[in-house]
């Protein structure tokens, strides 16, 4: 019988670099890119936390990136990069 | 371990509906990719794992750490046809907008891929009894959701059925044929004997609905839905338990 395959690390937040290739930014869609703990949006630079090894891909607990204050400002900002 | 997020529902054991969901599904080897969402405890997603899949399993709980934390009513975070299995077992009878999930299912499955989904058979005798008594289908009755403030991440209970037919629209607009129906276990035998009222009754009604939109839809596709909608499966099934695959040539059974 085959081991369960764990795609992630979960002793440390350091995610596996295939399973990286199939996740997007919830809001735009746009591939994530790992720095520390966090994941990081390539469109509008939304960070997603990484905590105990599960990333948190929840736009309400994204931070923002600099200069912008709330979510609705970017999706103003970055509209026509945001999928229907 | 202990639950981490009090506020989400999950089995936490390995059910009778994973069993006859699994049995839908081919064995793997090793290089084929799967999606469990909603994961809950992640029985589910252990049991695709020991079948041959590469298992992905994410749910808005966070209950486990290779789990991904995603939210149902939202995008999901994979891009477009990443999986060629995605499964989702009692999930979408919690989502605000069945739509909208069954759209994103396709979107992260491969052209050719399998679906699995499973939800409480609303068309079920009981379900049919239950509401010609109370107006409320199975597993849908007021002490079945719970009040949510919008916006909040809470399990809101069962708050959307989905019956065959509706999955069945759906589906179709996203490039998605149903290919199978199966149940766990038959719910309310006691109402056996109502299949020899509805099951001739109702075929000679559902013929004449088969043939009244020709310019719609073919009739062959629409006669299997009927076979599906009058099996044993779907008329008393605790479970409605589907498999639909993505784009063409799908078999069907």
């Amino acid at each position: 019988m085959n081991q369960p395959v764990i795609t992630t690390k979960p002793q440390q937040n350091q995610i596996d670099p295939e399973m990286l290739k199939i996740l997007v930014c919830p809001l735009t869609r746009s591939e994530l890119k790992q720095q520390g703990d966090e994941l990081v949006g390539s469109v509008g630079g939304l960070r997603y936390p990484i905590r105990e090894g599960i990333p948190i891909l929840l736009v309400d607990e994204a931070k923002l990136p600099q200069g912008i204050n709330s979510l609705d400002e970017f999706r103003q900002k970055f509209a026509d990069q945001i999928p229907d | 371990m202990p639950r981490k997020h009090p506020d989400f529902t999950h089995r936490d054991k390995f059910t009778t509906y994973m069993r006859e969901a699994l049995r839908l599904i081919p064995d793997a080897d090793g290089s084929q990719s799967a999606l469990d969402v909603p994961a809950g405890a992640g029985h589910f997603g252990d049991a695709l794992a020991q079948k041959g899949y590469k298992v992905t399993c994410a749910d808005i709980n966070r209950d486990r750490p290779d789990f991904v934390a995603a939210d149902l009513n939202k995008t999901l975070p994979f891009d477009d046809a990443s999986f060629d299995l995605v499964t989702c077992l009692e999930g979408i009878e919690h989502i605000l907008d069945p739509f909208h999930l069954i759209g994103e299912l396709a979107r992260v499955v491969k052209p050719g891929g399998q679906i699995v989904l499973s939800t409480p058979n609303v068309m079920n005798m009981h379900s049919r009894v239950s509401f010609l008594l109370t107006g409320t289908l199975y597993h849908h009755a007021p002490k079945n959701a719970t009040r949510i403030e919008l916006g909040q991440p809470r399990d809101p209970g069962h708050i959307s059925p989905v019956s065959y037919h509706q999955l069945r629209y759906i589906a179709q607009h996203h490039s998605l044929e149903i290919t199978a129906v199966a149940t766990d276990r038959f719910k309310k035998k006691m109402l056996l004997p109502l299949w020899l009222l509805v099951y001739p009754l109702g075929r000679l009604w559902a013929r004449g609905m088969i043939l009244a939109p020709p310019d719609r839809e073919d009739h062959a596709a629409l006669r299997r839905a009927y076979e599906h909608t009058f099996s044993m499966a779907i008329l008393f099934g605790r479970t409605m338990i589907v498999s639909m695959c993505k784009g063409q040539n799908c078999k069907t059974s």
